[in-house]
């Protein structure tokens, strides 16, 4: 006889619909529309445009890198509440959650800016897996960075989302190659992406919009070609009980930066997470996401 | 063996494309002797050549190489070999042999296929270890025309490797991408999983029709595909093929010197069973 906790992710029904689960199986990634509103676009973009322009005015803890070409800013939501609105956000969540057996861990949240950039003849775009920092051999899966499906479910430990907060047209921003989160043969050293043998994708977004890809996906950034700078925010999130890749979040001397929610959400946590419970509820009442 | 890019794409895709894999003067002499057959009544073909033809379905011939060496030739062709010999570890055979001419009258094949998650048939198997591929049964299309892009194979790529079931949505007809068009020119030749889901759009073209050669292959070692009398080999015809051929289409059972020779220069390395 087995026997297994109160709270075994075995027995969790998933809140995924039949299609998204296809959909991310089949591909390594899922869109979601206008996940945010304008006001809150507009806020985040004055505020990450004014710390990236102004370094030394962005509040402790953050961190501001500023290149000639771009920008990141990291740990977002410890410099203003507004961010929580793309780390905590309900519909982003619902997915993260259905992919993560309801318990997610956010273990990074950053505001990236890339801007036009001359090329250099020859130079060509490079694609990546997120790796956390150890490259396992081919052929095996890294713990940090599987992807199982069973039983109707998707165990996924590792998620990326991006919300992009301005408009992406096809050929700029995020590239992949659909379906390299299953891929078992190692990728041609002879092979640069975009050619007939690595046919990356690239997706027309609006701001607004999210894009939730397995970091074992083959993925990038194609170089921007607007004369407005890019500006996307990453969250990044592991399963709740055994990973915990930046151990420095949360960060429990800037505590009272953040809410008890996004306080939660970057803790390691057995169970499920109050946050958690309320989006489940929400969803069994049949109640809107926001 | 396969390169490291036709391995890395078969995987990632399901399918893959070898470009001029049949030389032209091979290709006008089966597209010929097809639209020749295609004039005939059923009764003029000697078995085991058959026909089948339904109004507004394809025009289907089997096992032409019974009754063209051209299309012998082809089911020998080294480039189609070097592929079947890797994917079946060594063991090819080739239980199906059939070929279609399609009008825009005739109807296209619905999707069809993918993997649905749970476990996968034996007959349909496919397994990656140590950047080595094995497949149980693939197909391998070798079109005699050139197929405008909208026309012909369609598929999901990926989709042999699904853990879920396709939505009912979803068309041949989609974009991409989810459903992905494949086309080929008169000699390129698509290789594809059966687990992938895939279809054949409805020839558009008015100018001439769609003419596909389709072989089916199997592991020899062990795997029959099923008890039909429909399938080869044809022991009671083997006189009309080359040696090497009837080999290749029968089970290995230690009879396949002629073959072995034929196929040497394909063989990869497989570990010690």
């Amino acid at each position: 006889m087995l026997i297994r906790g109160s709270d075994s992710a075995i027995d969790l029904p998933s809140i995924l619909t039949e299609e998204e689960k296809w959909y991310f199986d089949l591909q390594g990634y899922l869109i979601l529309r206008q996940v945010i509103t304008a006001d809150e676009i507009n806020q985040m973009l004055r505020l990450g445009s004014h710390w990236l322009e102004q370094p030394d005015q962005a509040p402790p803890p953050l961190r501001v890198t500023v290149k000639e070409y771009g920008g990141v800013i990291n740990p977002l939501p410890y410099g203003d509440r507004i961010f929580e609105r793309t780390s905590l956000n309900e519909k982003v969540l619902r997915v993260v959650m259905g992919l993560m057996w309801n318990r997610p861990r956010l273990f990074n949240c950053a505001l990236v800016q890339q801007k036009k950039e001359p090329i250099s003849a020859g130079e060509k775009e490079k694609l990546h897996r997120d790796t956390s920092g150890f490259d396992f051999p081919d052929g095996f899966r890294n713990p940090h960075n599987d992807y199982q499906a069973g039983n109707g479910q998707i165990y996924s430990n590792y998620i990326n989302t991006a919300i992009t907060l301005v408009d992406v047209p096809k050929e700029n921003g995020f590239t992949c190659i659909p379906g390299t989160h299953k891929s078992e043969i190692n990728f041609p050293d002879s092979l640069d992406i975009d050619n007939l043998w690595a046919p990356a994708e690239t997706f027309e977004l609006q701001a607004g919009d999210c894009l939730i890809f397995s970091p074992r996906l083959m993925h990038g950034a194609r170089y921007w070609k607007m004369a407005y700078p890019r500006m996307v925010i990453f969250n990044r999130y592991q399963f709740s009980f055994y990973f915990n890749e930046n151990y420095s979040l949360p960060l429990k001397d800037h505590a009272d930066r953040i809410s008890a929610d996004q306080f939660e959400l970057e803790s390691i946590q057995r169970g499920k997470k109050e946050f958690a419970r309320r989006i489940l509820d929400k969803i069994k009442r049949g109640e809107k996401l926001c | 063996m396969l390169t490291q890019e036709e391995k890395w794409y078969l995987d990632l895709n399901g399918f893959m494309v070898i470009r001029d894999a049949v030389p032209s003067s091979e290709v006008e002499e089966m597209k010929a002797q097809l639209l020749e057959w295609y004039q005939w009544e059923e009764l003029q073909f000697e078995p085991p050549m058959r026909i089948n033809k339904e109004p507004g379905k394809p025009w289907w011939v089997y096992n032409m190489h019974y009754g063209h060496p051209a299309f012998q030739r082809l089911i020998l062709n080294p480039n189609i070999l070097r592929v079947a010999t890797a994917l079946t570890w060594n063991q090819p055979r080739v239980f199906d042999v059939v070929a279609n001419i399609c009008y825009p009258e005739a109807d296209g094949l619905h999707l069809h296929g993918g993997h649905k998650g749970w476990f996968r048939s034996p007959y349909h198997q496919y397994q990656v270890a140590n950047d080595q591929i094995f497949a149980s049964f693939f197909n391998l299309s070798v079109s005699l025309v050139d197929v405008p892009e909208g026309n012909g194979f369609a598929c999901l790529p990926g989709s042999h490797k699904s853990n879920f079931e396709c939505p009912e949505r979803i068309t041949m007809n989609d974009g991409p991408p989810t459903v992905r068009n494949v086309p080929v020119n008169a000699g390129d030749i698509i290789i594809f999983l059966p687990n992938i889901r895939h279809a054949g759009r409805r020839w558009t073209y008015p100018d001439y029709p769609r003419m596909t050669v389709f072989l089916r292959w199997v592991y020899a070692e062990q795997f029959h595909h099923a008890d039909s009398a429909d399938w080869l080999p044809f022991d009671q015809y083997k006189d009309q093929i080359p040696t090497e051929l009837h080999q290749l289409e029968g089970r290995n059972q230690g009879q396949r010197e002629a073959l072995d020779q034929l196929i040497s220069p394909h063989k990869i390395e497989v570990p010690d069973s």
